[in-house]
């Protein structure tokens, strides 16, 4: 069932290429964001400053994640329903949904690090930054991952998963930005509880999201 | 997480206006007509609630007859 | 007719604890001082809150020597001192003492004891500081006399910046509970339906889940309006509300999933998901993360909350049965919702 997953996500990966519109598409939107709040006079301070990232990043993911679900539909759906244990699917999707909403930290972060600069006094590098960005899109993708599945089965996808999803992900955003903050102050990365907790919080909504899909799934 | 500033200044504002307010509040016996319109909305809701049963029931025993 | 007889009796519950909740009295307790420098002898106001100060006291003594004022400053480390004052004015919620500056403190900062005839012993901590006094011990403290016997009706307790505010623990408190209560029977009725796929189930979890936003909501009004009058501001950042705030977004978002689809059929199945999915998330939040986070909210560390030591047995004379009240009431509102849903149903199907 890995390997279907792997599979799933690494197929996932190379249709989403294939559309590079929809990719480019949900870049600009990320970077105009960032550059928005920085034309905006973005706070310097460094809670304001964390906080403006995680909600900024949080935007960007669910306009990405929202046509997660978009191509199970009418035959492909059944296809997939005859084909592809529906656990393997899933899993594939939340593998997928990570390295995709991890890239966007990437990009997220790097726009921001690039126009905005680290508030003084700081002690993050922009590689720890990519790498809270990394942990913290791991906690949100899995969320919204599972919401898009659910919502993807209504009439009215992105705009249900955006209600549905926004409400669970506010622990997130507030774990996100308390990392990061603690990150900036100086705090190792081992000693800070908000990045254990949040690890484990993605970890048991994946295993939810794992345990629940089969039954939205069949028909 | 630290109380807001606004919040404190006007933390001990509130308390003095309490500590007046409290005294005509009980001396005047108006604590017993709060307590006393409070009474009558619970007495409202439970009449309510109870209207509503009655009414289910009856639709209840219309659709079992059918 | 044991049917009707636990609904009534929530209600008569409840309106005995709404009656004893707003006519009990709450006890004195000293809520400010204002002290006047200007004469070389001080003149201290304070104020209380709560019954009467003066209840008990002997109107034909000018003296008010049956009132003791003792200033009080230091402690365990630098050595306790107290010094007496004069009591020279009582009212009902209001008392004047005068008393002459020391001239060695051990502290720059000072509490107020009042020793009060029937009311008890009332106490203010930092009631007011002194500035450029010697640090030292004085040659001789103030005799404290004889503590007076403590003679009030049944009253509710002091607690302060909570003061008569506390009377809303037998409202907000107790909605919460009454949503727990039902947002829980919701999550088993969706586990339950997920299980077996029988619709009963799934219009239990719709009925738990509308009677649940609607406690929910209830008691963020109570909750917001008690905090206005605690903390100063309607709504202050702490996990505890973010958690409540939370709870409630995504049980309207369930009902706005339940009323999206037009497709009958997958709807249970796509709320009983999302119902599980976003209860255990909310146990999470609610449970662990306000405890995980330093809070604000009562009963949590680091703030005073009605815990064992906090609740005494006239609060909890009341609060348990509002909780039981508040139960009966909420589970009164779930069966009802839950009766109209199913005849709908009916009248759908027919």
């Amino acid at each position: 069932m890995m390997t279907a997953a792997f599979h799933i996500a690494r197929l996932e990966g190379r249709l989403a290429l294939r559309k590079a519109h929809q990719l480019a598409a949900i870049g600009l939107f990320a970077i105009c964001a960032v550059y928005l709040v920085f034309q905006a006079d973005g706070f310097k301070q460094a809670d304001a400053w964390a906080a403006q990232l995680w909600v900024v990043y949080l935007f960007s993911i669910f306009s990405a994640a929202g046509r997660l679900f978009d191509r199970e539909q009418g035959p492909t759906r059944r296809y997939l329903q005859w084909a592809v244990q529906p656990r393997a699917l899933i899993g594939g999707k939340l593998l997928y949904a990570w390295a995709m909403t991890g890239a966007m930290t990437l990009l997220v972060f790097v726009a921001f690090y690039l126009f905005l600069g680290v508030p003084e006094g700081s002690h993050i590098s922009l590689g720890a930054l990519i790498g809270a960005g990394f942990w913290g899109a791991f906690a949100m993708s899995t969320t919204v991952t599972t919401v898009t599945a659910i919502a993807s089965q209504t009439q009215a996808g992105p705009a249900i998963a955006a209600v549905l999803g926004l409400p669970l992900l506010i622990p997130q955003l507030i774990l996100c930005t308390r990392m990061t903050r603690e990150l900036m102050a100086g705090v190792p990365w081992i000693a800070s509880e908000h990045f254990v907790f949040l690890g484990s919080l993605g970890l048991g909504t994946a295993v939810l999201a794992v345990l629940l899909f089969p039954y939205i799934w069949r028909s | 997480m630290p109380i807001p500033l606004l919040a404190q200044a006007t933390l001990s504002q509130a308390t003095l206006a309490q500590a007046t307010l409290d005294g005509y509040f009980f001396g005047s016996g108006k604590a017993a007509v709060v307590a006393a319109v409070v009474m009558v909305i619970l007495v409202g809701i439970g009449w309510a609630l109870r209207g509503m049963d009655k009414r289910l029931t009856e639709l209840e025993k219309e659709q079992l007859e059918k | 007719m044991t049917g009707k007889l636990w609904k009534w009796g929530g209600i008569a519950l409840l309106m005995v604890v709404v009656w004893r909740a707003f006519t009990t009295p709450m006890q004195p307790g000293l809520v400010a001082s204002e002290v006047d420098k200007s004469l070389d002898i001080w003149e201290i106001t304070l104020t209380s809150a709560g019954y009467p100060l003066d209840f008990n006291a002997n109107p034909s003594d000018p003296q008010h020597s049956d009132f003791q004022l003792v200033l009080k400053s230091g402690d365990m480390n630098t050595g306790i001192a107290t010094y007496c004052a004069e009591v020279t004015a009582v009212e009902s919620h209001r008392i004047v003492g005068r008393f002459t500056p020391p001239d060695t403190l051990p502290a720059p900062s000072m509490d107020v004891y009042l020793m009060t005839p029937g009311a008890g012993s009332l106490m203010l901590r930092h009631a007011f500081s002194v500035q450029g006094s010697i640090q030292g011990l004085p040659a001789e403290n103030c005799a404290l006399g004889e503590e007076q016997p403590y003679l009030l009706p049944t009253t509710i307790p002091f607690q302060p910046t909570i003061l008569e505010t506390i009377r809303n623990l037998m409202f907000h408190v107790p909605m919460w509970f009454a949503m727990f209560f039902i947002m829980g029977l919701g999550f088993v009725a969706s586990i339950r339906f997920m299980l077996s796929g029988d619709i009963k189930f799934d219009q239990r979890a719709d009925a738990a889940a509308r009677t649940g936003l609607l406690f929910g909501i209830l008691g963020l009004i109570t909750g917001a309006v008690w905090a206005r009058f605690t903390w100063g501001a309607w709504w202050v950042s702490d996990p505890q509300l973010n958690g409540a705030l939370v709870t409630v977004l995504v049980y309207s978002g369930y009902r706005i999933l339940r009323a999206s689809t037009a497709d009958d059929d997958r709807v249970p199945r796509l709320a009983a998901a999302y119902n599980v999915f976003a209860f255990i998330l909310l146990v999470v939040l609610l449970m662990i993360l306000p405890k995980y986070n330093e809070s604000l909210h009562p009963g949590k560390d680091g703030s005073p909350g009605f815990n064992t030591y906090d609740l005494d047995n006239t609060l909890r004379l009341m609060f348990y049965p509002a909780v039981i009240g508040w139960g009966a009431l909420c589970y009164w509102i779930y069966k009802l919702r839950l009766r109209m849903i199913r005849v709908g149903r009916a009248l759908i199907n027919r």
